[in-house]
């Protein structure tokens, strides 16, 4: 038996393995990483490379090491070789920066040999422990931390689910091996989304496609240097948040998060290209499709658009992470949601006597941060508390 | 003077000071008030980590 299961091994999971390792010194054979992929961080990495991001929206000080400095300290080495790639206003890293610095911690600290390929299907209670049932045996663990983010989830709109039923060209960025059609000259890609990865995407389309590449979006491009403002990160804004009911709570998250926007720099190349010719921007929300087996017909409340393919950036649907699994947790466990149907945990984000959550499942204690890489750093900090002499 | 930053990503810059919270120009770290927090997401002082 060990002591720490986790249950996904993206940003979140490996940072809090690492956290379990070397801030709560639990033995390193006590701690495993349950996740469905062979490299660490890999829908982290797939999602990244897809939108063609070049800088990341947060700070260097939210990554996957302990100390916040890590990242700087990185590029400063010859092995970061790279002491220039942050950008202002508050020092984000370049995409490639940050993946370098991931790969060196997980090198460093040996966070790979923790983990176990394979994927979670059921929770069973044992006494004062719990058995894992996986794809990969039965794994039998005295807590769980569930770190199942949204990737699994990438929304598709009813109007393009039924294009796709039919054979049409249609695909979500988001989608595991995710691969652009391939146009002609004279053939037209659509990105359909209104946030930083439509806007991403439609610029790294443009330049591998030799098609014309299209963006419509419901409304005009927002700009904003922040997922949220980052009062959510720190007691600022969480103290209120904690003294509310979680009805509030969900409203509170919904509200802080800025959806639909893109950072200042992403924007000024995105209008770049636009004045340039190199892209088209329309805006209109998208009533019904249809295609003719060859091109589709987006009907928009505005237009009628014409395309060859289409790549929905629409992001992730917002319903609860994990699926059948989560239900099942919740149903044999008993275990408390708010009417949203996300997880009520404690302030050491436990969700039971040995369940704990962290990502979007610790949405209604961490605030609307719990998803992002920061969320992951928050979420250790809460679960130190477990060892009271953090 | 150093400069310290908070884990939200909020540089704290002696040059700059902190007009919101009324700290000078040219205020150290080290002589910010013990209760002085982080202008952005309100951490406290021991949260912060000098810049190198």
């Amino acid at each position: 038996m060990i002591e720490w299961l986790i249950i996904g091994g993206g940003i979140h999971g490996t940072y809090l393995s690492h956290m379990l390792v070397n801030q709560a010194d639990v033995a390193r054979d006590d701690v495993r990483v349950l996740d469905p992929h062979v490299e660490p961080l890999a829908a982290w990495t797939r999602f990244t490379a897809n939108c063609g991001m070049s800088y990341l929206r947060s700070p260097a000080t939210h990554n996957i090491d302990i100390p916040i400095l890590s990242l700087y300290r990185y590029a400063k080495s010859f092995r970061g070789n790279a002491i220039d790639a942050f950008i202002p206003p508050y020092n984000r890293p370049a995409l490639d920066l940050f993946n370098k610095h991931c790969d060196q911690v997980i090198r460093d600290n040996r966070l790979a040999a923790l983990r176990i390929v394979g994927r979670a299907l059921s929770l069973e209670k044992n006494g004062r422990s719990i058995t894992a049932e996986t794809t990969a045996g039965r794994i039998k663990s005295r807590n769980i931390i569930l770190a199942i983010g949204l990737g699994e989830q990438p929304y598709w709109p009813a109007w393009a689910c039924s294009l796709k039923e039919v054979g049409a060209r249609i695909d979500h960025l988001f989608d595991i091996g995710f691969q652009p059609a391939k146009t002609s000259d004279s053939s037209v890609t659509i990105v359909v989304g209104g946030g930083i990865s439509s806007v991403q995407a439609s610029l790294k389309l443009s330049d591998s496609l030799t098609g014309k590449v299209r963006l419509i979006s419901r409304h005009r491009l927002r700009e904003s240097q922040y997922d949220f403002d980052p009062c959510w990160i720190g007691p600022k804004c969480l103290k209120e948040f904690h003294r509310s009911d979680y009805g509030k709570r969900r409203d509170s998250v919904d509200r802080a998060r800025i959806g639909g926007s893109a950072t200042s720099e992403v924007l000024e190349e995105f209008r770049k290209a636009v004045s340039t010719g190199r892209l088209e921007f329309k805006q209109g929300c998208i009533r019904g499709a249809s295609t003719d087996g060859r091109r589709i017909r987006l009907k928009t409340d505005t237009d009628t658009e014409r395309a060859d393919a289409v790549v929905l950036a629409t992001g992730f649907l917002q319903e609860r992470p994990g699926g059948p699994f989560i239900d099942e947790v919740i149903k044999s466990f008993g275990l408390k949601c708010g009417s949203c149907g996300y997880p009520i945990v404690g302030h050491d984000l436990r969700w039971s006597d040995n369940i704990f959550v962290t990502g979007p499942l610790a949405e209604l204690q961490l605030g609307p941060c719990a998803r992002n890489i920061v969320g992951a750093r928050n979420a250790g900090r809460h679960l130190l508390n477990i060892w009271p002499s953090h | 003077m150093d400069k310290w930053e908070c884990p939200c990503g909020y540089i704290y810059d002696p040059e700059e000071g902190d007009a919101e919270s009324n700290i000078q120009i040219g205020t150290a770290f080290e002589n910010l008030p013990d209760d002085w927090v982080c202008p952005k997401c309100g951490a406290e002082k021991e949260f912060f980590e000098k810049l190198e």
